[in-house]
């Protein structure tokens, strides 16, 4: 165990070393790193039949694991940085899937098919170009959504706001459930289109093919690390940060703290409900009994023991915390219902090992002395005015 | 000179029980404005009032031609009393009221440099498009709000500690910090709520330079404050507050000379402790037996931080032992270690010669070592009365309800008639003083065989303080062992029979109370370095 420890300890060190090296490279640098890391990552699922006889097995893993991560991104903004305790995260991955499944004109075939309607074959959906913009109009549903949940709840604290939003979670997957006419209810929508690209010469059908979704959660991953880093920094991000430590102090600050906090839950709810869009379109199938707290993948609590076990806060954590959440149950399967037994245990003993999360963001004063211009000025001003 | 900040007949009023009435001020722009009185008087409910944390019964404020408690629903449209609504929080800080905390609410996990920022923040306005886009004016405010929040951290003198998270700053630090957090959000008139609490007279001298400075930059200030030193040495004008009413107004000098004044506040003004002899010092038994507590070679360490560095003391049975030491000293982490709050990482400390380090606070609670700690640690949801209870039953096992436990109230009620009345009452809801009574009298309830104290002045009036420090001698009097950690070097080495003097984790000097009283030697080696620094604010 110890060595375990220690081993972890100085990955730890290793990462942080690397970390800081990367923020005091040269922005030509930089960039160069960055986009050689997204090549690497992104050959990943061509590289996989070579190293492995369950290719697609695996690179159908690669595929959750993108849409987990891309949750676990989201909630960290409402629960890491805002401290807003949200137990019904899965509600918005929901709606987002729900939106799009309905806005492709899935759910009319599906109702046609159990009306018995005749023409019901002409109504089998089929991709367009346009459809994309549904990814958006999903999310924009989505903030929506996250307002109006928000409103009401936020401005309840801590244990309240958790259980509220525990039956806001509950609530979105029951009336998706129960609004037939709409949802299809618990038969579930199928038939949602793959998606596809047509742009003049270019033809390429995403179809059941691993690799576009992964490419597709990668490029979407990776502009929101932008973002989230470019939040960090900003009043908002800081706004965010002293809400999670001191709400009172905070509005003392000038903070406006309600509309912070809706504008946390608004973008957790938009990154959601991205992921959900695609997860619809990749599985082409969606019901109600997927958006349950325990779902072993996306559930709200599977979500947030993944920001919880990788470190909430920091950006590298949470992306850590999805990959093992969604990895260990996998490694489990031979042993069968047994695995989330052994998964749940191994989460308990990370937690105790190490209950700030593995990357836990207590840097944040390197941080701030590595990347920031003039950063180095800090501690030898001084020095230089003695 | 024109008002900056009037009240007119400002009332409070909580549950029936009046914490300000009629209330009338007007602090006049550029002035450094003091409101004192005994605890409990409705000086932080003012505050929190001027700053909208909560909204007044009746009377009204303004800043210049503001109406600081509501505004039109329709920004510039004057609209029916029905039609209007409460300021909230910010909305004032942007109008350019800022205020400091009495208890420092600093963002812990943020650094000192990120925790201004989020004040100079008040006046940003890059949203959230821009922020993502990483457009010219988010680079540029960035820019700016950094370098401005390094401009007010070189201001209060700690710019080398931009990096620091803030959690891990010295008392003296947090508190600059916190200025000059308010002064980010660029105010016009500044709140400090008791800037001087727990501070040694050296730290005390800078922090008044540093509120003259701020002035001196334009920002009016409103300042409460217990340390007279301080009120009188800085304050232009200064209102007095008893029970919700103000009694006074004026210059420091009206101030001491008005008898309501010396009446109401200060007491009789002349305490009645006398230093006791060496020779009363009560020698009992334990000679024999050895001492009643004793730390040897004491290290504790916060992190990588060494804060106490080898530490050994004894405490004998039926003494008065002090533990004094500017902030940051150790002197609250040996309390705290002893009591089985934190781990030591070397040393042995023992009761009556039994190792007791690394036991469980309840286990120790039980072997009869009580514990005072710093800032009071009320239970604030439950009544006074349940957290006498708990305390008692957690230590003493006996029969909840019992006539032992009816005799142990009533001691502590003999020691603090004032708990009797309020028993029944949330312990939030207290003032100050009361809760510091309260928690006295919950360490001492059920007759440890050592008491700790942890600054149980801090942040009391004058006269309260005299009344602690009786109530200390008086139940060492009765046979209660006392270990007492102050700030207040002059009334612990006054109530003591011996004392340590720690410095950065180490004892210095340790005497005969006695002897140390008035001893040159060891006021510099107690405020030494603080002194030196009291003559340039920028180290």
């Amino acid at each position: 165990m110890s060595q375990l420890l220690s081993a972890g300890r100085s990955a730890r060190v290793w990462y942080g070393s690397l970390s800081r090296r990367y923020a005091a490279a040269s922005p030509l640098v930089r960039y160069a790193v960055t986009l050689a890391i997204l090549i690497a990552i992104a050959a990943v699922p061509l590289l996989l039949p070579s190293l492995t006889p369950d290719s697609l097995y695996w690179s159908a893993v690669l595929v959750k694991l993108g849409m987990a991560v891309l949750l676990a991104l989201g909630l960290n903004v409402v629960v890491g940085m805002a401290g807003l305790l949200d137990l019904g995260y899965v509600a918005f991955f929901a709606v987002g899937a729900y939106s799009f499944a309905i806005l492709s004109g899935a759910a009319k075939f599906n109702l046609a098919q159990l009306n018995r309607d005749p023409n019901v074959l002409a109504l089998i959906p089929h991709w367009h170009m346009y459809y994309w913009l549904y990814f958006l109009v999903g999310l924009a549903i989505a903030v929506v959504a996250g307002l109006v949940f928000g409103a009401p709840t936020l401005r309840l604290r801590g244990d309240y706001l958790a259980i509220v939003t525990l039956g806001f979670g509950e609530m979105v997957r029951i009336t998706a459930n129960n609004a037939d006419s709409i949802t299809v209810g618990p038969w579930g929508i199928t038939q949602i289109p793959h998606p596809a690209l047509d742009i003049g010469p270019i033809h390429y059908d995403f179809g059941l093919h691993n690799e576009p979704y992964f490419w597709l959660l990668l490029a979407i991953i990776a502009i929101w690390i932008v973002f989230l880093r470019r939040l960090n920094r900003s009043r908002i991000g800081r706004a965010w940060m002293a809400i999670r430590e001191d709400e009172v102090a905070a509005a003392a600050m000038g903070v406006r703290t309600v509309q912070m906090k809706l504008m946390a839950f608004a973008i957790g709810a938009a990154v959601a409900s991205l992921s959900g869009a695609i997860y619809a379109t990749q599985v082409s199938y969606v019901s109600p009994d997927e958006f349950t707290l325990f779902n072993t993948s996306f559930g709200s609590i599977t979500i947030l023991a993944m920001i919880v076990l990788g470190g909430m806060g920091s950006i590298a954590g949470p992306i850590l915390g999805a990959a093992l959440v969604i990895y260990l149950p996998e490694l489990f399967r031979q042993v069968g219902d047994a695995r989330l037994l052994i998964f749940g245990l191994a989460l308990v003993v990370v937690m105790i090992l190490r209950p700030e999360g593995i990357l836990a963001s207590r840097k944040r004063a390197a941080e701030l002395t590595s990347h920031e211009d003039h950063a180095e000025s800090l501690f030898d001003v001084r020095e230089a005015t003695q | 000179m024109t008002v900056l900040l009037q009240t007119t007949n400002l009332s409070k009023s909580f549950g029936g029980v009046a914490a300000l009435s009629q209330v009338n001020l007007s602090i006049e722009e550029g002035e450094i404005f003091s409101v004192i009185g005994p605890n409990g008087a409705g000086k932080t409910t003012l505050f929190n009032l001027i700053t909208g944390i909560f909204p007044p019964s009746a009377g009204g404020i303004n800043l210049r031609t503001y109406d600081l408690l509501q505004t039109s629903r329709f920004s510039g449209v004057p609209m029916p009393l029905w039609f209007r609504r409460r300021r909230s929080v910010h909305e004032l800080t942007r109008l350019g009221i800022a205020r400091t905390f009495q208890n420092i609410r600093l963002f812990p996990e943020m650094s000192a440099l990120e925790n201004v920022m989020v004040g100079v923040d008040a006046h940003s306005r890059t949203g959230l498009a821009a922020t993502l886009l990483a457009t010219g004016s988010y680079r540029r405010e960035l820019r700016d709000t950094r370098s401005r929040a390094l401009e007010l951290l070189d201001f209060v003198g700690i710019r080398r500690y931009a990096g620091e998270l803030s959690k891990n700053l010295a008392y003296g630090d947090q508190r600059r910090v916190e200025i000059a957090r308010a002064l980010g959000t660029a105010p016009q008139l500044l709140l400090l709520d008791e800037p001087a609490a727990g501070m040694n007279p050296a730290e005390e001298a800078v922090l008044m330079q540093l509120i003259q400075k701020v002035r001196g930059s334009g920002v009016t200030i409103l300042l409460i404050e217990h340390d007279m030193k301080v009120v009188m040495g800085i304050s232009d004008r200064i209102a007095v507050l008893d029970f919700g009413v103000k009694i006074g107004e004026g210059s420091a000098r009206d101030v001491q000379n008005n008898p309501d004044v010396i009446k109401a506040y200060l007491g009789s003004g002349i305490s009645n402790l006398r230093p006791r002899s060496s020779t009363t010092k009560p020698i009992s038994a334990d000679a024999l037996t050895g001492p009643l507590l004793e730390v040897d070679n004491l290290h504790v360490n916060y992190g990588v931080i060494e804060a106490v560095k080898g530490v050994s003391l004894r405490v004998h049975s039926g003494e008065i032992v002090a533990l004094i030491g500017s902030n940051g000293a150790g002197k609250s982490t040996i309390l705290k270690t002893i009591s089985g709050l934190r781990a030591p990482r070397r040393g042995t400390i023992s009761l009556e010669g039994k190792p007791i380090q690394g036991s469980p606070p309840h286990r120790i609670v039980r072997l009869g070592i009580a514990h005072s700690p710093e800032g009071r640690r009320i239970l604030s949801r439950m009544t006074l009365l349940e957290n006498l209870q708990l305390a008692y039953r957690e230590a003493s096992k006996s029969r909840p309800g019992g006539s032992d436990e009816q005799e142990a109230l009533a001691r502590v009620y003999e020691l603090f008639p004032v708990l009797k009345d309020r028993a029944r009452e949330p312990g939030g809801s207290l003032s100050g003083g009361q809760q510091q009574m309260l928690a006295i009298g919950r360490a001492l309830i059920a007759k440890p065989r050592l008491l700790m104290l942890d600054e149980p002045s801090m942040g009391l009036a004058p006269m309260m303080v005299d009344r602690i420090f009786e109530i200390i001698q008086s139940i060492n009097q009765q046979g209660a062992t006392i270990l007492l950690v102050e700030q207040n070097a002059q009334m612990a080495l006054l109530v003591s029979a011996r004392a340590y003097v720690l410095e950065s984790g180490r004892i210095v000097v340790t005497d005969e109370s006695t002897k140390l009283l008035g001893n040159d030697l060891v006021r510099r080696a107690y405020l030494g370095e603080a002194l030196e620094g009291a003559n340039d604010p920028s180290t």
